[in-house]
């Protein structure tokens, strides 16, 4: 039976409610009214616009999709930094190739409806999760998460004793203080695990004084549950919203359009302002692989030839078919097993211990991280990446230490004798 | 930025870390220290109560008993606040916070005085109303919380459901801070007659529980002030604070937000088990959506996200320097010895592999390359500080709960990650390191006069041994 239009957009503007409610919880700025989202279908002046664009460039710079650098770079433009983080999610739209200073897209085409677009882009690619995963890790103190310890790029290093003594020193020093992090892990995770342990009921009835740290952590537990009681509201209504989502759609497609531009705004390879550092790496990289013959390829060329390299074309590199055949040849490529970078322990007792979830077709390493698992299967994981990475860090020093040998060996005088 | 400061800034961040590390350490010591029981009492403010200090050592039997208490207490009150429901919203959102909370206490502290020594119904009555008046001025405190929470979302859409679930919460709290009201009000006068009153209201007896439950008196007066303190709205509490000067924390109140705390974690754990089931359910309306918006793309426009080409690309980076170096090290050990098929066919495989990588580049260098044709101003394809991820699969979309049975096994787990990171760490430098000295390498050695010897070792340890041991160079002045 059919129902009424009415029930219909009620249904729909609940469900909107609820993802309104979730946003404001996540710590998302500027959420609309709900209503708000239904004038945006069919086109809006221009408070609901603005609405939108403070929605989009709120959620975008909550969830550092967009960078401060970036931010700081663009100023306070924000049609700029919200084309900006869409790009950086994938995301193309007409009016987001719109010529400088010019008119905010083709001709007046633009409307609230290709914000709402770009909103239901963000949510399909799993924004929200970010969003909540880094609200989780504000108000939840008994995560784990990982220890962000990647060092920045670099260049050159002087070749002088003075700057390798130090570089010496350096990194003995970083080595010690791996020695004192790991140590220091083990402390924060008895006490870890003497917290959680607390969690269950005792018997024996507890403490002796009240303490404001206590009251902070239960008002911070207690956003975390109404958090994810709102994402648990949302995740069950979440289909009106796509179907309704189907339906913008319709109304964006149904419009005559101007013809996509089926190039680019500027036909040459732009460079970004870091220098397409990372391809140039990946370049040189292949330069060194053996080819079909046993050639000595692994001969290092000199960085002359990496720069007229690093902007022009590929053309020794094979050209690949479309690609949509990227994703088997991923997986043919061996990863590292790993870990996602933050995740939460859980103490069992009693209860038997549930298998995790096997995990879902995922694009790139073929195994997605399940939601749920073992600390033993955790454990394997990472002994697994362990020991790969310590193969692959001793390669390394066994092929550096042989070149450096082969060096010496060609002089007369010396003789190096390794330790 | 050159490799000196690169690696000095490593050990920043290995600092920063261990910062960080010692603050969870000391949260969760000071959590612990609050949870778990403690022989020996400190007092903040002393008092004349010093009748109090005799009560500290109870009896983990009675300090069941008092949990039970509260609980029923708690109970008791929410019966109450069940048939109050529509006056709750609005004395959330009314503005005048003050007149409603200096009447009730001064309704109490009547009803104290006229319940010195009597246990009658009507004092029950009374005092629960007055604890049910505190609640509501204490629920203001509470609210203010709840109500920064949904004041975030922008006026024009009624809240819904949250409020209800932080409502029943706030209850909890003030129960809490509302028996420590009234607990405290009660030290200054006759301290036997609340409680006595209090204790009626229960099935289990209570004169023998007398000075167990004075004691809660005490503690009571400490969570008033930690409510004073720690709450937004500091002059509701004012009116109240004021009595807070006694003595010891005992148990009681403490006990009941220990309580509190347990069952909240216990929530959050089964509401994580929800969003979990959840998570594997697959949401067909949105990758529908995703497709049909990517039908409105560009032709070539590449699949996925610029983070994800960049993270391919960091992959494809290590995978081939690791296979160039599995590479030598494979032709080294050949040329020694006549060839063997057995390497004859690694070495083919490798090269298959290489012609694999190669090819697999390619494609991914053309996403680059049309990612870089389309991008904004202020996209960036380079890794930045937040978004690099060392490894090589797509960020989890939240984060996975991990069980464990033992601590050991925590422990253990914890302690991986920590080596895997920090070997992570060596392998980027060491790579670094290499990048940036090869080059320099052939410059070193035919140069005129005595090549640096020093250098030379410093290189090959750096380089071949991660900088821990040192070769020896002899110089060989025989030349035969």
């Amino acid at each position: 039976m059919r129902r009424s239009k009415a029930a219909v957009s009620v249904e729909v503007k609940q469900v909107i409610g609820a993802l309104c409610r979730l946003l404001a919880a996540t710590g998302v700025e500027a959420v609309p009214a709900p209503e708000t989202f239904r004038r945006a279908k069919f086109g809006g002046g221009h408070e609901v616009e603005d609405q939108f664009w403070q929605l989009l460039l709120s959620i975008l710079q909550t969830a550092g999709i967009v960078s401060s650098e970036a931010c700081a770079q663009l100023g306070g433009e924000h049609r700029k930094l919200v084309a900006a983080g869409l790009w950086q999610t994938g995301y193309h739209a007409d009016w987001m190739c719109g010529r400088d200073g010019g008119e905010g897209g083709e001709g007046g085409r633009f409307s609230s409806r290709d914000l709402l677009l770009a909103l239901g882009w963000l949510l399909a690619a799993g924004t929200l999760e970010k969003l909540l995963t880094q609200r989780v890790q504000q108000l939840d103190k008994t995560l784990l998460t990982p220890a962000p310890l990647t060092p920045q790029l670099s260049t050159e290093l002087q070749l002088d004793s003075a700057s390798l003594r130090k570089l010496q020193w350096l990194i003995g020093c970083l080595r010690h203080q791996g020695r004192t992090l790991l140590s220091m892990q083990e402390e924060r995770t008895r006490l870890l695990h003497a917290v959680l342990f607390a969690t269950f009921p005792s018997p024996v009835s507890s403490s002796d004084q009240s303490s404001t740290v206590l009251r902070k952590d239960c008002v911070c537990v207690q956003q975390l549950c109404d958090l994810l009681e709102a994402y648990l509201n949302w995740k069950q209504v979440e289909i009106v919203l796509w179907t309704w989502m189907d339906s913008v759609v319709d109304c964006h497609l149904t419009d005559p359009v101007v013809e996509k531009p089926t190039h680019a705004p500027n036909g040459s390879t732009r460079v970004c302002h870091h220098g397409n550092r990372g391809l140039e790496k990946l370049e040189d990289v292949l330069l060194r692989l053996p080819t079909g013959q046993m050639s000595q390829k692994g001969q290092r060329r000199g960085r002359g030839d990496a720069d007229d390299r690093g902007g022009g074309g590929g053309e020794r590199l094979q050209g690949g078919s479309d690609t949509t055949s990227l994703p088997p040849l991923l997986s043919s490529l061996p990863s590292l097993p790993s870990l996602p970078q933050v995740y939460r322990a859980r103490l069992q007792t009693d209860r038997s211990v549930k298998h995790s979830s096997h995990p879902a077709e995922g694009p790139c390493s073929g195994a997605k991280a399940p939601e749920e698992l073992p600390a033993s299967e955790a454990a394997q994981l990472l002994l697994q990446t362990e020991a790969l990475l310590l193969e692959r860090r001793d390669r390394q020093r066994l092929a550096n230490r042989m070149q450096l040998q082969e060096m010496v060996g060609r002089l007369d005088e010396l003789v190096l004798i390794p330790p | 930025m050159s490799l000196l400061s690169m690696v000095e800034q490593a050990i920043k961040s290995c600092k920063a870390e261990q910062a960080k590390i010692n603050g969870s350490i000391q949260l969760y010591r000071e959590i612990l220290q609050a949870l778990t029981p403690q022989s020996k009492i400190d007092f903040e403010e002393s008092d004349s109560a010093d009748d109090a200090v005799t009560d500290t050592d109870t009896s983990p039997g009675e300090k069941e008993d008092i949990e039970l208490l509260e609980r029923a207490l708690e109970k008791a009150l929410r019966i109450r606040t069940g048939t109050e429901p529509p006056k709750k919203d609005s004395t959330k959102l009314s503005a005048h916070q003050r007149e409603p909370g200096t009447t009730g206490i001064a309704s109490k502290e009547g009803m104290q005085a006229s319940a010195a020594s009597k246990n009658n119904q009507t004092t029950i009555r009374s005092n629960s109303k007055s604890v049910s008046l505190d609640r509501k001025e204490h629920k203001r405190p509470g609210s203010s919380v709840s109500s920064t929470l949904s004041s975030k979302s922008s006026a024009g859409y009624k809240p819904g459901q949250c409020k209800t679930t932080s409502n029943r919460n706030m209850i909890q709290n003030c129960l809490v801070s509302s028996t420590g009201t009234m607990h405290h009000q009660a030290v200054r006068k006759s301290q036997q007659a609340g409680f006595h009153d209090l204790g009626q209201l229960h099935t289990s007896a209570l004169h023998s529980k007398n000075r167990t439950i004075r004691s809660n008196v005490l503690s009571g007066n400490d969570l008033g002030k930690a409510a004073a303190i720690s709450t937004p709205s500091s002059n509701n509490t004012a009116p109240v604070s004021h009595t807070v000067g006694s003595g010891a924390q005992q148990n009681g109140i403490a006990s009941d937000q220990t309580a509190k705390w347990k069952s909240l974690r216990r929530k959050q754990n089964r509401l994580w088990d929800k969003v979990a089931a959840l998570q594997r359910k697959p949401v067909p309306g949105r990758s529908r959506f995703m497709e049909r918006m990517r039908a409105t793309f560009p032709k070539d426009w590449p699949r996925g996200s610029p983070d994800q080409t960049r993270a391919l690309v960091d992959r494809l980076t290590r995978q081939g320097h690791d296979q160039h170096c599995q590479t030598k090290e494979l032709l080294a050990k050949q040329t020694p010895g006549a060839a063997t098929e057995l390497d004859g066919k690694s070495l083919e495989r490798l090269q298959m592999a290489a012609a694999e990588l190669q090819n697999f580049a390619g494609q991914v260098k053309q996403e680059w390359e049309a990612w870089d044709r389309w991008r904004p101003e202020g996209g960036c394809l380079c890794p930045s500080g937040a978004n690099y991820v060392l490894g090589d699969e797509m960020i989890a979309p939240l984060p996975p709960t991990i069980t464990y049975t033992t601590e050991a096994e925590l422990r253990e787990l914890e302690k991986l990650r920590m080596r895997v990171a920090v070997l992570q760490q060596e392998i980027y430098l060491e790579q670094a390191l290499m990048d940036s000295l090869s080059p320099q390498l052939s410059s070193l050695l035919p140069g005129p006069g005595c090549p640096k010897i020093s250098v030379l070792r410093d290189v090959y340890s750096l380089l071949g041994e991660g900088g821990q041991r040192f070769p020896a160079i002899v110089l060989d002045s025989e030349t035969d």
